[in-house]
């Protein structure tokens, strides 16, 4: 019995501790922000391998769409106006957008652990922000933060 | 028909025709907000501003809905409800002093105006198919007591992008020159955006200043390259309602064959502290071969207007606050072969048609507007000749002042307008224009509207 109570205060310490180290971050869809109208907030997160971001459906008619990431990442497109959470394992530079207001500018970079494909990154970066018609410089400014 | 009636008609024309230049004009419509499943905000700066994204939106159609914004298929969706908005303009005017009366001679007509309402519309705006939309108006104006069409631009709009070049190209099928224009430079959606329907207005304006609208139907071409440089040309015949058709001697300045239009500009984006900047410069022209009529046969010489112009928009869009500039000259030469023949005019006159005004908004619900207009051109007696009130006792048709602004906007489709027109010059002076005793400053305008959308 002694053996079973041992068993099971490491297994919840274990499994207490797996939960402390991968944060779940959260990325607010809004109307308007501080950075102006159609924005994500923050707009520019790092986290580490194995984090969660919760994009969060703060106002309506917003989803989140990976549109550029690591080589072997899984992108992710949330339904309009539903949170969704995704577990991000692979390094590297994640780009994201809302799917209806892209021409706004309405995106958002995640840097998980180190931003190994930060040239390749700055090219689809480039790409996107062309096609944007409002909010122009807002790419390029989420993209020097990466550091 | 001699030329007495000629000249009163040609008069009566112009005195119409300019009256329409400073009808109260059109704003975009919550039936496009419904479409898009946007807030006003995301095509205006305060409507009818349009910001970046209301051009794109305009020169794709009128089709973009979540769908299409969502690179989705693009097929339409038949909405239960048809993209219906209606609009109503209530307001009252008051001139610095009384206007003569229209009937017994030396008395004044009732000042203060209310106008329940000066203007009630309903709109059609929205997708019309896949790649085609509409902006169709009809209007109902108290003095007409009737409805009417009014400002309508129906669009097919395609996509052609290759390589690094985006582009958007399109056909506009429209009844007002300028009525196409994304840009607030140019007359049709021009300040002030909203005026009095009753306040006398100047005797002289280019065509191209809405002496057009409603009048002609056009057909045009355009194309929008790398989201930078734009070019447009159309044709324009004339249309006019409440005549009899086929136009006859009855009709007043009929267009003999089509009327080239043509439109080109340029714009630039680029990023500021807190918001976009929007920088735009365009030419634009337009010439017309008309008959005179009002009695005369459709044939024979012409009256012919050869208008060309420059104009520029400026606009800093924040979050929450806009400033906006917009500038524009148009030059018209009038050569009025068939008018001067008739005794009713100078053989060549010209007109040049000035326009700026600067405004800002706080949180896109508040904010002052300044504009400045002049107009100057030949000196023609027999074309504005003395009248009381409307005429002309140097036979100038040179006018000028300042338009001064306030709006409020309670929730983005309601606005609350105060507006005061100064006239430094009116037809041609600023004291005794009219050769009747009235003062420039006699018609300073007072002018308050409550708008509504829905």
């Amino acid at each position: 019995m002694k053996q079973l109570i041992r068993t099971s205060i490491l297994a919840a310490g274990l499994l207490w501790g797996i939960g402390a180290l991968a944060a779940d971050h959260v990325v607010q869809e809004l109307n308007s922000g501080p950075d102006g109208t159609f924005v994500f907030s923050p707009s520019y997160v790092v986290v580490q391998p194995g984090d969660t971001v919760t994009f969060q459906a703060t106002d309506q008619g917003h989803n989140s769409e990976a549109v550029f990431m690591p080589e072997g990442a899984t992108g992710w497109k949330s339904a309009i106006s539903q949170n969704l959470t995704v577990t991000l394992t692979k390094p590297g530079v994640y780009i994201y957008q809302c799917s209806p207001h892209n021409l706004f500018g309405m995106v958002g970079v995640i840097v998980v652990g180190s931003p190994v494909n930060v040239a390749d990154a700055k090219k689809a970066a480039d790409a996107i922000e062309k096609k944007q018609i409002m909010n122009q410089g807002r790419m390029t400014t989420i993209m020097q933060k990466i550091h | 028909m001699n030329s007495g009636i000629l000249r009163v008609s040609l008069k009566g024309a112009i005195l119409f025709l300019v009256t329409l230049c400073f009808a109260p004009q059109t704003w975009a419509v919550p039936s496009f907000a419904r479409q898009t499943g946007l807030a006003c905000n995301a095509c205006h700066t305060v409507a009818p501003q349009l910001n970046a994204f209301g051009r794109y939106f305009k020169l794709h159609g009128y089709v973009l809905g979540p769908d299409k914004l969502s690179g989705g298929t693009d097929q339409l969706s038949i909405d239960k409800f048809p993209p219906l908005s209606a609009m109503i303009i209530l307001s009252d005017t008051q001139t610095s002093k009384a206007q003569p009366d229209s009937a017994v001679a030396g008395a004044g007509a009732q000042n203060g105006t209310v106008a329940f309402p000066q203007q009630l519309s309903m709109f059609y705006a929205g997708a019309v198919a896949e790649h085609m939309g509409a902006f169709a108006q009809i209007t109902y104006e108290q003095p007409a007591d009737h409805f009417s069409i009014d400002n309508t631009d129906i669009r097919y709009a395609r996509d052609a992008n290759w390589g690094d070049h985006t582009a958007v190209w399109g056909v506009t099928v429209n009844n007002n020159p300028t009525v196409q224009d994304v840009w607030n430079s140019t007359p049709a959606w021009g300040y002030p955006y909203i005026s009095s329907g009753v306040a006398p207005g100047p005797a002289a304006a280019p065509l191209l200043a809405g002496a057009l609208a409603q009048n002609v139907a056009g057909a045009g071409i355009y194309a929008w390259l790398d989201n930078t440089w734009y070019g447009e040309f159309t044709l324009y015949r004339s249309s006019q309602t409440g005549v009899s058709q086929p136009l006859d001697s009855n009709a007043s300045a009929v267009i003999t064959n089509v009327a080239p239009y043509f439109r080109g500009a340029w714009e630039h984006a680029w990023a500021g502290d807190k918001g976009q900047n929007d920088l735009e410069v365009g030419l634009i022209g337009m010439s017309v071969h008309q008959y005179p009529g009002g009695g005369n046969a459709l044939t024979g010489a012409t009256d012919d207007y050869r208008d060309t112009g420059v104009d520029t928009q400026y606009q800093y869009v924040t979050g929450t606050d806009s400033f906006a500039l917009h500038a524009s000259y148009i030059h018209e030469q009038q050569s009025l072969n068939a008018s001067s023949a008739l005794g009713a005019s100078a053989a060549s006159d010209h007109l040049n048609y000035w326009t700026a005004n600067a405004s800002y908004y706080w949180d896109g619900s508040y904010g002052p507007t300044l504009g400045y207009f002049n107009t100057t051109g030949s000196t023609d007696p027999l074309l504005y000749a003395p009248a009381p009130l409307n005429g002309s006792a140097t036979g100038s048709p040179d006018s000028g002042g300042w338009i001064a602004q306030w709006t409020w906007l309670p929730s983005m489709n309601v606005q609350v307008t105060a507006q005061y027109t100064w006239y430094d010059k009116f037809n041609g002076a600023s004291s005794n224009y009219d050769g009747s005793g009235r003062k420039a400053s006699d018609n300073n305008t007072l002018y308050l509207a409550l708008w509504l959308l829905w």
